[in-house]
């Protein structure tokens, strides 16, 4: 039998003539956290949504836990966990119904909702909360119901359609934190973002969708090291000079010196104490420097030598 | 400029609600200000009774009565044979009166056992129901007398007629009436534009004010580079303006139904017409400070127009109201308003203008400032407490 | 599940302040102002015959048969009508002049055999004064010819002329309601109506392509049909409350009689309150945008309202006369002439077949509504 939860496969969305899901395929693994990162407009949302079976998509084939996915799929439907990238609540309702209603249209069994529904109020930090309508939450708390809500029954798949957009640092690291301890606990996760530093931080695997299609996917470390860039030195350099540049050029593994105002851009293919290399440059030639930064590359740098764009564009 | 172009695009959402109460203006407020209108005469006219006839006996007795009644009367089709129905139809004014002709009404009328030989349906003992009763009456007594004394039935019809025919030359003198003794048209229009106009300008000045208090909108506008005071003449300026296009579209739409009707009087209407529009602008601002929720304040627009207008005789003639109703109505705006309608139409044009009419439209307007003054009372209140 | 969604339905529609505004309160109100406006003219009809201020002028010196006429028609007859109140004026001009100051609406000038009638205004009231001359002039003109052509049968005629000989009878139907009542029933059908947009919010957190709830909803292992018809009978639920209410507040508290027994005018309010929902229904189904969900309910509702009478009560007669297929569309008209016409006639054909065209309307418009609602997959979201 496979590991795969999710397996997806020459999928294609068309809208008119805009092709938003373009032969897209992708596979999550049981137990993983796979990341979906793109631009807006990438098709992210429109995948999660065939995905869920409340899109019609033109072709392909979706099948999760081995079994073809169709709305009627009731017994796929109730392991299945899905946080909106809008908060999707009721607004008449107050916390604790609007989880125990949520949570009842997959738990029947009226003790074991209760306390699914406690345990996720508690996860998610909203006890204090439970009489509070959503009017009267803060973003950072409504998005955490809106979590509360789909993941109260227990799923073993989870989908995460950008819940942390408009979100204070704080409430978004503890739901981050929150879906790494769902994961430790057995549940496969998809998250889909726009954030690079978040799927850096959460998951297992990313894949990188542009324009409809899986443009790259592998770990953040097997995607980073397909990049000739390794690191990125940023100086000061007021006294810069064409001699300088040229000399910067011949220090080894340095591939690229671009000039950006004041500073000087050093791009490394590999190696290691490129930076002490450089420094023992300048300071045996006297050559004065302000500030020295240096960066590893990141997945929007994956992204930008994949498509020429930046993630957020 | 953009403030103001932003307050009129604002509108557009409420298109709907505008096209109905505008075509609800055009077709009930027409229809039923035709109904009402009565116009100056001269000359007597016998008021004419519309009624209904069914005739089961198709004899010559019968058929004389119905010719009588055609040649004296409004007959008109029952459309129907059902007995509830044509209830139904006296009792709404359909037409007035039904006679019922059974089939044994020309034995009846002939063997000298005439009692209940006719059967008639109409809404209540009314003014109406007296006269055509009567008629008939005369005319069958006429008819039964000749039977009794020997005429045959044909003599009798023929009798009978010949004396109606005769009759028509007694008429009543009209002594010079004026103008002022009827209600016009436009006195009828203008007075049902009381509800349909109050609701045009709550709808459409409520979005707008809407509009400009949602939080980011204020917020933008409010850190932009435009003054307070260039922010808010904008606002009230766009508002009044709307206002008065919609309080025009109005008056135009009244003017071009009521083209067959002449009025000396239309400047008078127009300004107390205006006058109503401010009481509108008014609500429209206090109810936007009371709630932000669209859909409490169409609630609240409709509550309170239709309250008043049933109240102040928009719909329901101050004449069938108690008089402590009419009092108590005198502390709402639609009151004032429609007390000036009732006072345009029933002044001579040279005397319309002086104090009786300028207090009606102080007082209208006095009902706006109240109104916007609540309303601000009220926005800062929520301000204060933060609701 | 069905009765886990039915009552949380029940608790989410009833938390929502506009659905309490409309269908609870606004009928309310309207109702108390039409009882403060009008409720005396259902009580005492203003129809009834208004006794008509004549004023009579007689310039010969002793007094003759039509002032004796007169007279007779100031007395109140076996029905209790007054026909007429005489004034006597010693002259035109003071009879004029009270005329002028609408004390009278006409007189009456006798002035040796001629009687002349002059009046302010055409209309009924002048009308009936002319007629009343005709009479007593027919009366005459009878004697004479049938002097000159049957003088034997004098004596009979005059005994005939002065008997009453009861030839009309009016038709009578019982139970007369009177026509005023037509606008609480209009008020009752345009509160049932209003129940659609109760069913447009109820279909917000069940179908996806309205709303982000209804997008979770439709992720879950849960019957959408299931819970539409769940959410549709908590609508009809609070619905026919709310009519409930307004029915027994306009009976009890406002002391109206609408003439109906209780239990058959919650259960015709009730049938009322479903063809709301079920338009409501309807209309969600058809138009998944929510910013149609208040305003096409609303227009639908005032439209269907209007033309059953709730502003001018002649409408819905005038209608049923000149098109009467229109009467048997508008849910609205169909509401309150059921109301009207068990309180005036009882079950009548006219009665049954209302309720049953009712009835398939609701069966129709959520017939329609599910062939709809039954798409899970949307072309977009």
């Amino acid at each position: 039998m496979s590991d795969n939860i999710i397996s997806i496969s020459n999928l294609v969305k068309r809208y008119g003539d805009n092709v938003a899901v373009d032969h897209f395929n992708l596979e999550v693994k049981n137990g993983e956290i796979l990341g979906l990162l793109g631009p807006n407009g990438s098709g992210k949302t429109t995948t999660i949504n065939c995905l869920l079976s409340l899109l019609k998509y033109d072709r392909g084939d979706i099948q999760i836990f081995g079994k073809p996915m169709a709305p009627d799929a009731y017994d796929i439907k109730s392991q299945i966990g899905v946080v909106m990238q809008n908060v999707a609540v009721i607004d008449t309702l107050n916390v604790y119904e609007n989880v125990d209603f949520f949570c009842g249209l997959y738990i029947k069994d009226k003790n074991l909702r209760k306390k699914y529904v406690e345990e996720a109020l508690e996860f998610t930090g909203l006890t204090d909360y439970k009489k509070y309508k959503p009017k009267k939450l803060s973003g950072g708390l409504l998005r955490r119901l809106n979590i509360a809500c789909g993941i109260a029954h227990k799923p073993k798949l989870i989908l995460f359609d950008e819940p942390t957009v408009a979100v204070d640092p704080q409430s978004r690291n503890a739901i981050l934190e929150g879906i790494k301890k769902m994961n430790r606990d057995g549940a496969t996760i998809v998250y889909t973002s726009h954030y690079m530093e978040e799927v850096e931080e959460l998951c297992t695997r990313v894949v990188i969708m542009d324009h409809g299609k899986n443009v790259a996917s592998g770990t953040s470390s097997e995607l980073k090291s397909s990049l000739i860039n390794r690191e990125t030195i940023r100086i000061g350099l007021p006294n810069k000079s064409p001699e300088i540049i040229a000399d910067l050029k011949e220090i080894n593994h340095v591939y690229k010196v671009l000039e950006d105002g004041n500073d000087v851009v050093i791009k490394c293919d590999g190696g290691e104490h490129n930076l002490v290399h450089v420094l023992s440059y300048l300071s045996d030639n006297n050559i004065p420097f302000g500030h020295v930064t240096t960066e590893l590359p990141t997945l929007n740098d994956v992204f930008l030598e994949i498509t020429g764009k930046e993630l957020r564009d | 400029m953009s403030v103001f172009k932003a307050v009129f695009k604002s509108i557009k959402s409420t298109f709907g609600n505008l096209i109905l109460y505008f075509a609800i203006f055009t077709f009930f407020g027409n229809l039923s200000a035709k109904t009402i209108a009565t116009t100056n005469e001269t000359m007597f006219k016998e008021s004419k009774v519309s009624v209904a006839i069914i005739n089961n006996d198709e004899s010559a007795l019968s058929n004389g009565l119905v010719d009588y009644l055609k040649e004296t009367q409004k007959v008109v089709n029952p459309r129907t044979d059902s007995l509830e129905d044509i209830n139904e139809n006296t009792r709404f004014g359909i037409y007035n009166y039904a006679v019922i002709i059974p089939e044994d009404f020309s034995e009846k009328l002939s063997n000298g056992d005439a009692e209940n030989a006719l059967e008639y349906i109409s809404a209540g003992a009314s003014t109406s129901e007296y006269l055509l009763t009567q008629k008939i009456d005369d005319y069958l007594k006429d008819v039964v007398i000749y039977l009794e004394c020997g005429y045959s039935e044909q003599e009798a019809i023929d009798l009978t007629n010949k004396q109606m025919i005769k009759l028509e030359e007694t008429k009543a003198l009209v002594q010079s009436s004026t103008e002022e003794d009827h209600f016009s048209f436009f006195s009828g229009m203008y007075t049902f534009n009381a509800y349909s106009l109050m609701m045009i300008l709550c709808t459409c000045i409520s979005s707008a004010l809407l509009f400009m208090k949602n939080p980011d909108v204020k917020n933008r506008i409010s850190v932009s580079g435009m003054s307070f005071q260039k922010r808010n003449t904008a606002i009230i300026t766009s508002v009044l303006l709307l206002g008065i296009i919609l309080t025009l579209l109005c008056i135009v739409a009244v003017h071009i139904l009521g083209f067959n009707y002449s009025s000396d009087k239309s400047i008078y209407y127009i300004i107390n017409t205006f006058a109503l529009m401010l009481i509108g602008i008014g609500m429209a601002y206090l109810i936007t400070s009371i709630t932000s929720s669209e859909n409490i304040i169409a609630m609240l627009s409709n509550m309170l127009t239709l309250s008043m207008c049933f109240l102040c005789g928009v719909f329901v003639s101050t004449d069938l109201m108690s008089a402590s109703v009419l009092k108590a109505a005198q502390f709402l705006p639609l009151y004032w308003y429609v007390s000036a309608v009732h006072y345009i139409n029933d002044t001579p044009l040279g005397q319309i203008w002086g104090t009786t009419f300028a207090t009606k439209i102080s007082i209208e307007i006095l009902f706006a400032l109240i109104f916007f003054a609540l309303g601000m009372i009220i926005s800062r209140k929520k301000e204060q407490y933060a609701v | 599940m069905f009765v886990r969604i039915f009552l949380y339905k029940i608790k989410e529609l009833t938390r929502m302040r506009s659905i309490v505004g409309w269908n609870f309160l606004f009928p309310l109100v309207l109702a108390t102002a039409f009882y403060v406006g009008f409720g005396n003219l259902i009580k005492e009809d203003p129809d009834t015959f208004k006794t008509i201020d004549v004023g009579y002028v007689n310039t010969n010196s002793q007094d003759s048969p039509f002032s004796e006429l007169l007279e007779e028609l100031s007395k109140e007859t076996d029905e209790h009508i007054q026909v007429l109140n005489v004034q006597s004026f010693k002259d035109e001009k003071s009879a004029s002049k009270a005329m002028d100051d609408k004390k009278i609406s006409g007189f009456y000038l006798e002035n040796g055999d001629k009687i002349n009638t002059v009046i302010k205004e055409n209309g009924l009231a002048s009308t009936t004064l002319n007629q009343i001359v005709r009479a007593y002039e027919n009366a005459k003109f009878q004697l004479e010819e049938i002097t000159t052509n049957h003088p034997e049968k004098i004596e009979q005629a005059i005994k005939l002329q002065s008997k009453d000989l009861n030839l009309m009878k009016e038709h009578s139907f019982g139970n007369n309601t009177s026509r005023y009542l037509q606008y609480f029933f209009a008020l009752i059908a345009m509160s049932s109506l209003f129940s659609s947009w109760i069913s447009t919010s109820m279909l917000n957190g069940i179908c996806a392509n309205i709303s982000e709830g209804g997008k979770r909803f439709e992720c879950a292992p849960a019957n959408k049909l299931v819970a539409v018809a769940a959410g549709t009978l908590a609508g009809m639920l609070i619905q026919s409350v709310s009519n409930a209410i307004v029915v027994i507040y306009i009976q009890y508290v406002l002391n109206i009689n609408i003439g109906i027994p209780l239990g058959e005018t919650i259960l015709i309010t009730t049938i009322g309150s479903g063809i709301g929902i079920a338009a409501g229904t309807l209309i969600g189904s058809l138009l998944p945008n929510p910013k149609y969900h208040v305003v096409v309910p609303l227009l639908f509702s005032m439209t269907c309202s209007f033309f059953s009478g709730l502003m001018w009560d002649q409408i819905k007669q005038l209608i049923q006369y000149k098109c009467p297929i229109i009467n048997k569309i508008n849910p609205a008209a169909l509401i309150t002439d059921s109301l009207f016409i068990r309180a005036t006639y009882g079950r009548t054909d006219t009665y049954i077949q209302n309720i049953i065209i009712m009835l398939s309307m609701i069966v129709g418009c959520l017939f329609i509504s599910s062939i709809c609602l039954r798409r899970r997959k949307y072309v977009s979201l």
